[in-house]
């Protein structure tokens, strides 16, 4: 116990349940994620990033459908093959963007800006309130923007941007 | 039996792919359609409730089925919530009352009607397609009131664009009739008096020109601000008492950034509008005309040489103006970041101290400040670099002219003093022609603020009294009977409640964190109206009472005390504005304020600061306490009053508490369940429903929810006694 201590301040105090592949197998049901543990079956369980900026694949915590933690995905790469993709479809339904590749276009008009943008599901058009607060900066290079209805776009890497598109988010950065 | 555009258009498969989906929806199926494919049937009998979930960038539309597992019928990206929202009430609504919605499609879209554009909420003005006549007439019906100073300030406008023309006219005369006269010099010879006095005359004429000049400048000045600021401080007054005329779920629609963008800067823009535009649409718009009519009366084509390069100097205005815009506005916002760093770290900075973290936040301002330097340096390189090129381009067309009157100079059919002349008209013209390229910008700025505005001031209020509503005494009788209520069209907070309060009896509200203990308090108060069902209090629905008389007979005591900056007099004075010195001592006595408030340096009158920071959290909550008494409430709300305090100031707070509750109906959250041990009633809620209802003693025997969590305080506080 003290060894385990010294390892972790916190461990000896808090117990957290790693879900992994020995005692957790997920999997995707008619648009739910279902889980089963030992004996336990779970219609199904919600999960959510801790870190969903940096993290995307690890520090996972699953909950049933009133929002208690049954346990933490350490690393998705602890689970079995059927299950990551399960819970790799659960997390890209759940955090559902679009990545922006090119602008083509930002109009500001009475407050709105304009935005006409290729993602990589092809063209799409939406409108940005307060525009300098809806962008989000992951880091100086990466950014999410959210619309007016609250759908999140993502610009990967501001750098790797054309030109042209620069030059048209320039004005916001 | 289907219904014409009876159908719910969504984009996401239950994979999370992007699709074109649609689900038929009759009185017996509902039908999903996927790309064209028919992806799933779902009868109505199977469908016990429909159950809408939103996540991070999709929403998707739900049921239980008949065994009551979740099931999923459809889900789209978040520019469908609204309409998903509405599609879930109505189609409950179906399975409740048998109401077969006839146009799901419409319902819920926030879009503008004529253009289709999203509106960030349904109740929104379309910008684009907003009528900017009528709002400017909405505008002008505004400004009629203060018509006497803008038309003062119209006519001074105009009479310094002709004082403006008088200048070079005089120049022109003293060049020609003084400077460059060949016949002066024998006229100088001959009445040396009388040149002396025609040249101090021309002098003095331009230093007339200048001072009236300045003067009618003056004039202009005042008049139109007169105008201006009295304008903009009624539509201020307006918004300001728009806004607290909105219901509690309205103004948290909107940031507080937003609405102090409304009442402040808005208005700013439009007084800017009214002092800078309105006046030159009548001065500059004259001057250029005035400019343009000298020339062509000379000389038309020195009017072309003139007009021609114009185009250039405009583009390379308007280019050089959103170039500047561009770049001003980074440095701002990279200023705004270094200026919220500070204040972050200022705001901070005992934690900063405590943990010794000074070097690592010096470093994060460090590279804020860093930041603004660079953008700034960046910035005043481009403008020393461009700078000289817009001057040149502004004075092109002097050139073209120096090129042409010099050369009729020289053919003799100029006077230099006419030369003059026209160089100084043509740097006169460039102001006006400045002016105009700005226009189109500073009438979009003022439709834009005009238009934020009325859509505030027309917003209909939510929680609003109706005409019949009327003053009523309160008993303190309140009855919930099946009542919901959401925040979001997601998630609905309080399902079906029903219960009966009776007149004196304290109940203590309890239940987990976030299941709507407080939203249920909000309800009593009218904060915001029920999405179903109704609140009466002594067999009325509170939707018939006037607001005012509701609220001024509920007092409520809250978990934080928010003190207004002001003496400790003025925040007691509150909740009861007519309330004598003696009452106010008497009430501060009660509440066990009057003793440390006595010990203030200035007593009643000490100022406390912002948020009443110089004083302790026990100290606040007595005010608090003070405030409710002199209020003399028939209904009591206790919001964890004394949840932040400790446990000795806790046992003073509750027996002030005690006489305050004394013959009123008190609804009263704690999460410290001994404080409800004296309740005449024990509610619990859980799940957004009324679990359990009884006294302490009866709860504890059931050994439900009520037990358990007694329990887990109990074991609580052993481990913190150990």
């Amino acid at each position: 116990m003290e060894e385990k201590q010294k390892k972790d301040g916190l461990s000896g105090i808090v117990d957290v349940t790693w879900l992994t592949k020995d005692n957790a197998s997920f999997c995707d049901d008619e648009g739910f994620l279902s889980m089963d543990m030992g004996e336990e079956h779970y219609d199904r369980v919600l999960l959510s990033r801790c870190f969903p900026f940096d993290e995307p694949e690890t520090h996972i915590s699953v909950t049933d459908c009133e929002m208690k933690e049954i346990g933490l995905i350490r690393d998705l790469q602890e689970l079995s093959e059927e299950s990551r993709e399960a819970c790799r479809t659960e997390l890209s339904r759940k955090y559902f963007t679009r990545e922006i590749l090119s602008i083509e276009k930002i109009k500001e008009r009475y407050g709105f800006t304009h935005w006409d943008v290729t993602t990589a599901s092809g063209k799409k058009s939406f409108s940005v309130q307060d525009t300098y607060r809806s962008i989000t900066k992951i880091t100086p290079d990466h950014l999410l923007v959210y619309d007016v209805d609250g759908n999140v776009y993502e610009i990967m890497s501001v750098d790797a941007l054309p030109r042209k598109s620069y030059r048209h988010l320039e004005l916001y950065l | 039996m289907k219904a014409a555009g009876n159908e719910i258009r969504y984009n996401l498969t239950l994979g999370g792919d992007l699709c074109t989906g649609r689900v038929e929806v009759t009185r017996e199926v509902l039908t999903c359609f996927e790309d064209g494919e028919q992806a799933r049937v779902v009868a109505f009998s199977d469908v016990q409730e429909f159950l809408l979930r939103g996540e991070n960038g999709s929403v998707s539309l739900e049921y239980k089925d008949a065994e009551g597992h979740f099931r999923i019928l459809c889900r789209s990206t978040m520019e469908h919530r609204n309409l998903f929202a509405e599609v879930v009430r109505l189609l409950n609504l179906y399975k409740k009352n048998g109401d077969f919605p006839e146009d799901l499609q419409v319902a819920g879209t926030a879009k503008c009607p004529k253009c289709g554009a999203k509106l960030p909420r349904p109740d929104s003005v379309c910008m684009k397609c907003v009528d900017k006549k009528k709002v400017f007439a909405r505008f002008v019906q505004l400004a009629l009131p203060y018509k006497k100073y803008l038309i003062g300030s119209a006519v001074f406008f105009l009479l310094a664009a002709a004082v403006g023309l008088l200048g070079p006219y005089v120049s022109k005369v003293l060049v020609d009739h003084y400077i460059r006269n060949s016949e002066m010099q024998a006229l100088v010879q001959s009445a040396p008096g009388q040149v002396a006095a025609g040249f101090v005359a021309v002098v003095l004429s331009m230093l007339g020109v200048y001072l009236l000049n300045e003067v009618v400048n003056i004039l202009r000045n005042i008049t139109i601000m007169q105008a201006a600021v009295r304008i903009s401080v009624r539509l201020r007054e307006n918004v300001f008492e728009k806004v607290h005329s909105m219901s509690l779920s309205q103004i948290s629609r909107r940031t507080a950034g937003e609405l102090i963008q409304r009442v402040g800067q808005d208005t700013q823009d439009v007084q800017a509008f009214i002092v800078y535009e309105i006046p030159n649409i009548f001065g500059q718009v004259l001057l250029l005309l005035a400019i343009a009519g000298v020339m062509l009366a000379y000389d038309w084509r020195l009017f072309l040489i003139v007009i021609l390069p114009m185009p250039i100097a405009i583009a390379a205005m308007r280019g050089f103006h959103h170039k500047v815009r561009k770049l001003y506005g980074q440095q701002w916002r990279a200023g705004s970041r270094a200026g919220n760093v500070l204040f972050d770290i200022f705001s901070g900075i005992r934690v900063v101290k405590s943990y010794g973290t000074e070097d690592r936040e010096a470093e994060r301002y460090g590279s804020a400040a860093g930041e603004e330097r660079q953008i700034a340096v960046r910035n005043e390189v481009f403008w020393a670099k461009v700078s000289p090129f817009i001057r040149f381009s502004l004075t092109l067309g002097t050139y073209f002219l120096l090129y042409y009157t010099g050369k009729k100079i020289l053919g003799g059919t100029m006077t230099i003093g006419e030369a003059t002349m026209f160089t100084s008209y043509v740097s006169l013209i460039y102001g006006p022609i400045q002016w105009l390229t700005r226009i189109p910008t500073a009438l979009a700025r003022a439709v834009t603020a005009l238009v934020r505005l009325f859509d505030v001031l027309d917003e209909t209020p939510e929680v609003a009294d109706t005409e019949a509503a009327k003053d009523v005494e309160i008993e303190g009788t309140i009855t919930f009977d099946h009542v919901s209520f959401g925040y979001d069209p997601t998630s609905e907070v309080l399902k079906d409640i029903s219960f009966e309060i009776h007149p004196g009896e304290m109940i203590g509200l309890v239940g987990h964190s976030g299941v709507g203990k407080s939203t249920l308090i909000n309800l009593v108060m009218r904060l915001y109206d029920v999405t179903e069902g109704e609140i009466r209090i002594d067999g009325t629905d509170i939707r018939t009472f006037s607001q005012e008389s509701l609220r001024s007979q509920v007092g409520a005591v809250l978990q934080e005390t928010f003190l207004f900056a002001g003496s400790v007099y003025d925040n007691l004075r509150y909740a009861k504005p007519t309330a004598t010195r003696d009452e106010i001592i008497r009430a501060a006595k009660i509440a066990g304020a009057h003793e440390f408030i006595c010990k203030l340096p200035q007593g009643y009158q000490t100022r406390v600061g912002e948020k009443g920071q110089t004083l302790s959290g026990g100290e606040r909550q007595r005010i608090a306490i003070a405030r409710a008494l002199l209020r003399d409430p028939k209904i009591l709300i206790l919001d964890e009053a004394t949840a932040s305090l400790d446990t000795e100031t806790e046992k003073q707070i509750q027996d002030a508490l005690q006489i305050l509750i004394q013959d009123r109906t008190t609804i009263a959250i704690a999460h410290r369940l001994s404080t409800l041990r004296n309740a005449t009633r024990i509610f619990v809620l859980d799940k957004g429903g009324l679990a359990e209802v009884g006294t302490h003693e009866e709860l504890l025997a059931k050994k439900g929810i009520y037990h358990d969590l007694v329990m887990a305080q109990r074991s609580m506080s052993r481990i913190g006694g150990k």
